[in-house]
């Protein structure tokens, strides 16, 4: 491959170690129809645990490639060795400052999770479960009663995970088609699109911060103008990370999630009639379906040279943990490439692992179940329409697209 | 999961500490620790 070739390799990786797989360029990972991209990165299991990839972030950065999930919960358990500070969304501007508390290391990161875990604890996500469970309902019906076929993606998936969004920051649903597409270019777009819109999406939170200081409300950017950290308020620039990570976040991947879990059921009417014969299967079923189809890949940077088993990692290097590659290891599920709807024990990583696990898992897993709940009780067996294919792609966020499917 | 063997704080969060557990909620025990994502629970006979 010669794009691959002409990518220096740095010159303490081994060359026996240099592998030619990557999220972005590998087969099944650009843009195709009724593709499967989680199941084509499962191929790096039939290599070695840790492989140099020379083409393997957005930018063109090599990376190297942890594939036991094992393996991963070291990298992902020592933020030492392994930070997570990238600047992943300023950098795509030119500047320097975290996300958080995602690009935080400790001990400073675990002084903003403290401060925002209890937004999204088990308990509040219960109290939002009415909220959730009524917009997906209202959603739905809509679609069902408009006919017998729908783009899931554009009718259900994102207005529902973004309409959640927009209640934590207390917005209404007014500039909902203009808050995905500026998800849509920051995560999915080209190098035109991306910076464009990051700086629409720090424009948007930094204009919400100035009215809520103005005038505080019971929502989300108030509570963090409020908010002490060792005895001072926030600045600026930590209220906007904090506000951006919200946003880059809680959108794109519940909507995937969702997305790719109905894809699934779509081409598996026997499953899709027993979890909607027994809806209490689908706590169960979500959860495999969040360990098949997961959409986010970690990566780490060495704070310092880690002999890792005997491969050299330097300070610097970029290390990948892909939640995809880890949920297919075979060392810690059976039969990683089944499915089953039924599977106990799913220590899955969907929501990453260590200190850095996802602070909105728990209202991520309940949109998902609320989700496939309403959808299985009111729209009778369905599969993808004739004549259309779900485009799916890999990537740093995969993802699915045009998910129509067809009850008629 | 198991309310009666897992201790829950005002947000949902497990309370951590040593659990003793009764012969009949073993089994039921050990499905909540298998299932802790962040493998924190360890079993101890």
């Amino acid at each position: 491959m010669e794009a691959l070739a002409a990518k220096p390799v740095p010159p303490h990786v081994p060359p026996h170690l240099v592998g030619d797989f990557s999220l972005f360029t590998s087969p099944g990972m650009a843009p195709t129809p009724n593709g499967d991209p989680q199941a084509a990165a499962a191929v790096v299991h039939d290599g070695p645990p840790i492989f140099y990839s020379p083409f393997n972030t957005r930018d063109g950065r090599g990376t190297w490639v942890i594939t036991r999930a094992q393996d991963q919960r070291r990298v992902l358990q020592d933020p030492e060795s392994f930070s997570s500070h990238r600047s992943i969304f300023a950098s795509a501007l030119g500047e320097n400052w975290p996300m958080i508390p995602l690009e935080l290391d400790p001990p400073d990161h675990g002084k903003f999770r403290t401060l925002l875990n209890p937004l999204l604890s088990p308990r509040r996500v219960m109290a939002l479960e009415t909220a959730v469970r009524e917009r997906a309902s209202f959603l739905i019906d809509r679609i069902a009663s408009s006919g017998t076929s729908c783009d899931v993606m554009k009718d259900f998936a994102f207005p529902f995970a973004v309409n959640i969004f927009l209640r934590f920051l207390g917005l209404s649903d007014d500039r909902l088609d203009e808050f995905v597409g500026w998800a849509n270019d920051l995560l999915h777009g080209d190098n035109v699109q991306r910076p464009a819109a990051a700086r629409t999406i720090i424009a948007f939170i930094d204009d919400l911060t100035a009215q809520r200081r103005a005038e505080p409300v019971d929502d989300f950017m108030s509570f963090l103008i409020k908010a002490e950290i060792d005895g001072r308020p926030l600045t600026d620039l930590e209220i906007r990370g904090t506000g951006v990570l919200l946003f880059v976040a809680g959108l794109d991947t519940v909507a995937a999630a969702i997305g790719f879990a109905l894809n699934y059921l779509a081409r598996n009417p026997q499953e899709q009639e027993l979890l909607r014969g027994d809806p209490s299967r689908i706590l169960l079923a979500a959860e495999e379906l969040l360990r098949a189809y997961p959409t986010v890949q970690m990566i780490r940077v060495a704070t310092r040279d880690v002999d890792f088993d005997g491969v050299p990692i330097r300070k610097g290097d970029y290390v990948s943990c892909a939640t995809m590659i880890a949920n297919r290891d075979p060392a810690e599920f059976s039969c990683p490439h089944m499915i089953d709807l039924a599977r106990e024990d799913n220590r899955h990583t969907a929501f990453a692992y260590g200190p850095h696990r996802c602070l909105g898992s728990h209202l991520a897993r309940r949109e998902i179940v609320v989700g496939l709940e309403e959808w299985l009780k009111r729209i009778p067996s369905f599969r993808i329409k004739q004549g259309t294919a779900p485009v799916t792609y890999g990537g740093h966020v995969f993802g699915i697209e045009n998910l129509i499917l067809d009850w008629s | 999961m198991a309310p009666q063997i897992f201790d829950l704080d005002d947000e949902g969060y497990i309370v951590d500490g040593d659990i003793s557990v009764a012969e009949d909620d073993e089994k039921t025990a050990w499905r909540g620790a298998k299932s802790c994502p962040e493998r924190a629970l360890l079993i101890e006979k």
